[in-house]
């Protein structure tokens, strides 16, 4: 905790706000044609439709960075919310088995074609392959015992390796193009349309409304049940509210992007190391530096195209799993 | 006026309280002792409405518990854990804010009323010169204040506690004790809570609820419960009881502080 006041607070995330538009337009400068800074703001408030440059900024490059921008911010929610719910640190929707149920229940729509009848239902079913993986785990880690939070990490990588392999087999038997299925395992905005922003911020927006109404309810999850009960919470309907809302969020980032993971892990901690963990903070500030970190990732990603662009799971992992192994070593004592 | 009557629990057929009767009146400052394991801690729970799926019932002022919704509940009677271990960073005004949780609505904030009830809980119980650190970073009996001032601004007449004074040094006891006791004869609370130290006990509380194996096994003033045969029962100590000549306990002796005769 290094901002100890509520100014201080508000600077900070007055500060993560700006920085996250200047990252937008930063990585809507860079590509195979490289744009200036001063013509992105040009284009962006000046002019509004302009020739090849309008062209590439607006059609080629801002759906994918402002696809990038909301996932990277429902996915470091969803991990505030799972870390304040399960009351651990480590929990993210990649660790506890939520992004592969996702993917599973996805990978049902389009084995069965049922994508091609509306593009809604890709996400619907990737919300209740999502829901349904989240229910798993937490039930499994409660028969063990519940209190253990080694119990809710075992449990969501076993189910997290089961889901993705079940994936992997579907869509090999049903020989769907594996160069597809291995950027939709590791996550890539390459095909990012601006449908799908669309229905990810429509997805968002209320989410991430509801979660800032009931953010004490987070805070309370993080003391513990017996806490939270004796302040007057109801915990079982606010925990089915909040099991719903990161099934949605991680459900409908999957659907259209694949599994990116460690995002929700880093982007929380970070936020709370500076300020704290009272959620409303927290919650707030980790959207606009978890977009910026998506942005920067995909950024990357699509920069580092030898042959072809990476996954940018790929990056978020070689970030993320450091941070990961890290969290269990040093900071065991906050978490077991 | 609190009250159970036949209240039975049992869970995975480890512990379990059996067929439990109290009366407890308000203003008072009440004890529940008894050893490691004779269900004190679920007792506590079972009055603050934390554990529901009990058989017998619980009321406040002839309002059955079961009744009362959770949030209407939690204004009337605060539950104080022995313990808050937390992996998180929240600041010890934070923590006693979530007192207030109850009394605001829903899309709204903590207002000035608010604000100066947790400013009050945090000055009686000296911790406001912590407000701004971790709770992860002060000691253990800090902590414990930290949940008393929550169940202050909490506004409920009824505060139950579960050892607050167990983790503590002497010092921190009696500073406890002593706050608890204020808030009793100050106002119209009622503290409920459950301890290891008898004499501290016996000097505190006006009434003590004496457990073994689940069940109630004698309840009343402190010296007339209190007596050598009891604890013998009860704790399997021979301890002895000293009284003055109008027979007020003045100090309980376990029995290897009486080991030289």
């Amino acid at each position: 905790m290094i901002l100890k006041n509520e100014k201080s607070k508000g600077y900070f995330t007055l500060l993560i706000i700006i920085v996250s538009f200047f990252v937008i337009i930063f990585s809507l400068s860079i590509g195979p044609v490289n744009i200036s800074f001063i013509d992105i703001l040009k284009y962006i408030f000046l002019i509004k439709d302009g020739g090849i440059f309008g062209t590439i900024i607006f059609d080629i490059r801002m759906p994918r960075i402002l696809l990038a921008f909301i996932v990277g911010g429902s996915l470091s929610s969803v991990g505030v919310v799972m870390q304040s719910v399960f009351r651990n640190p480590l929990a993210d929707p990649y660790i506890t088995g939520t992004a592969s149920g996702a993917a599973f229940g996805a990978t049902i729509a389009v084995i069965l074609n049922i994508y091609l009848i509306s593009v809604l239902y890709l996400p619907l079913f990737a919300f209740l392959g999502a829901m349904f993986a989240t229910t798993l785990a937490f039930t499994i880690s409660y028969l063990s015992g519940g209190k253990r939070s080694e119990n809710l990490l075992l449990a969501g990588l076993g189910i997290s390796i089961f889901f993705s392999s079940i994936v992997s087999y579907m869509m090999y038997l049903d020989g769907k193009d594996l160069d597809y299925l291995f950027y939709w395992l590791m996550g890539s905005f390459s095909g990012s349309q601006m449908y799908m922003v669309y229905i990810t911020f429509s997805i968002f927006l209320p989410s991430s409304i509801l979660l800032f109404i009931f953010s004490r309810d987070l805070d309370l999850f993080m003391l513990g049940e017996e806490h939270a009960k004796s302040l007057g919470m109801d915990v079982g309907s606010k925990r089915i509210l909040f099991y719903f809302i990161s099934s949605l969020l991680t459900g409908v980032s999957v659907a259209f992007v694949g599994i990116i993971g460690f995002v929700g892990l880093i982007i929380p901690h970070i936020i709370r190391m500076m300020g704290g963990a009272s959620n409303r903070f927290v919650l707030l500030n980790s959207i606009f530096l978890g977009g910026s970190f998506m942005v920067i990732s995909d950024t990357i990603a699509r920069s580092f195209n030898i042959i072809e662009e990476l996954p940018v799971g790929i990056v978020t992992s070689i970030v993320g799993i450091p941070f990961f192994l890290y969290l269990i070593a040093v900071e065991r004592r906050y978490w077991s | 006026m609190i009250s159970l009557k036949n209240v039975d629990f049992s869970y995975g057929g480890e512990f379990s309280l059996k067929n439990i009767n109290m009366e407890i009146n308000d203003g008072k400052i009440i004890s529940v002792l008894g050893p490691n394991g004779s269900g004190k801690t679920t007792l506590l729970k079972i009055i603050s409405g934390i554990i529901n799926d009990y058989s017998g019932d619980v009321f406040v002022d002839n309002y059955n518990i079961k009744n009362i919704h959770r949030k209407i509940l939690s204004r009337i009677i605060s539950y104080v854990p022995q313990d808050l271990t937390l992996g998180f960073d929240f600041s010890v005004k934070e923590i006693v804010m979530m007192g207030r949780y109850p009394h605001i609505p829903l899309l709204s904030d903590l207002n000035k009323h608010d604000l100066d009830i947790v400013k009050n809980a945090m000055e009686i119980t000296g911790i406001k010169n912590l407000e701004n650190r971790s709770i992860r970073e002060i000691s253990g009996g800090e902590k414990q204040r930290v949940l008393i001032a929550r169940a202050i601004a909490q506004e409920s007449r009824v505060i139950v506690l579960d050892e607050p004074t167990s983790n503590l040094d002497i010092k921190y006891q009696l500073e406890i004790m002593k706050l608890l006791n204020k808030m009793v004869k100050n106002g119209d609370k009622t503290v409920i809570m459950s301890m290891h130290d008898i004499n501290l006990s016996i000097r505190f509380c006006d009434e003590i609820f004496l457990m073994n194996e689940g069940k109630m096994v004698s309840s009343g003033k402190p010296d007339e419960v209190i007596n050598d045969k009891i604890l013998s029962s009860v704790y399997g100590i021979n301890a002895k009881v000293l009284r003055n000549g109008d027979g007020r306990i003045v100090y309980v002796f376990p029995d290897e502080f009486n080991g030289h005769g």
